[in-house]
């Protein structure tokens, strides 16, 4: 489930001083969904992608990146 | 939050992807049991038969009420781990294919060493043991796809 792609989840959600389990509730997914995103154990559908991009008002470019970038 | 009323329909999803993997390590014991029933002494036989009795009853009393009170949780459509978008649920579809994968494998090696094992087990024997390793390889996979390096609720 590891894949070459990092992302600011902790930081954009430290940011907006949101718990994983508030993120997971406003984005429809479970708080181990998110942290194991966080952790890039899980890489997220686009579906998931977008919907966290949108939420924190940002590209998904700036949500995610791939490692080599 | 108990744990018959989940948050959401993801958490809810989360928790039917757990139990089916622990109502199948359940069953991949029930069938473990039978095919050692089948090689055992009359005395022992009589334990098995019994541990089999509680473990098929704790599936019907337990996990069968439990799954259906979840998935029937939220109305709606009903909620299926298998479809989900989540970690949980990838985890149960590549368990999923793993319980496939080794399921084939094992009946292609036991049809290759039809005379060493075929003629010397009963069917009714080796079906118990095809659907042990099937339900295992499932679970054991599901166990290790769903670990988690969970750092906490961390703001």
């Amino acid at each position: 489930m590891s894949a070459p792609l990092t992302n600011r989840l902790r930081v954009l959600r430290a940011e907006t001083g949101m718990s994983q389990s508030d993120l997971a509730e406003a984005i429809k997914v479970s708080r181990k969904t998110i942290s194991t995103i966080e952790v890039g154990r899980f890489v997220p559908s686009t579906v998931i992608a977008l919907r966290l991009a949108r939420h924190f008002d940002v590209p998904v470019e700036r949500v995610f990146a791939l490692a080599e970038d | 939050m108990s744990f018959l009323s989940p948050r959401n329909r993801a958490e809810a999803s989360d928790r039917l992807a757990g139990m089916t993997g622990w109502a199948a390590a359940l069953a991949a014991s029930i069938y473990a049991l039978k095919v050692m029933e089948a090689y055992a002494g009359e005395t022992l036989a009589g334990y098995l038969d019994r541990a089999q009795l509680v473990g098929g009853l704790m599936i019907l009393v337990v996990f069968l009420p439990a799954f259906f009170i979840i998935k029937r949780r939220f109305g709606g459509p009903p909620i299926n781990p298998w479809k989900e978008d989540g970690f949980m649920s990838l985890a149960i579809q590549r368990a999923g294919l793993t319980g496939f994968a080794t399921t084939f494998i094992v009946l292609t090696v036991l049809t290759t060493l039809d005379r060493l094992v075929l003629s010397r087990m009963a069917a009714e024997v080796l079906l118990d043991l095809v659907i042990t390793i099937a339900l295992a390889s499932f679970a054991f996979s599901f166990f290790i796809f769903s670990r988690d390096s969970d750092a906490g609720e961390a703001v």
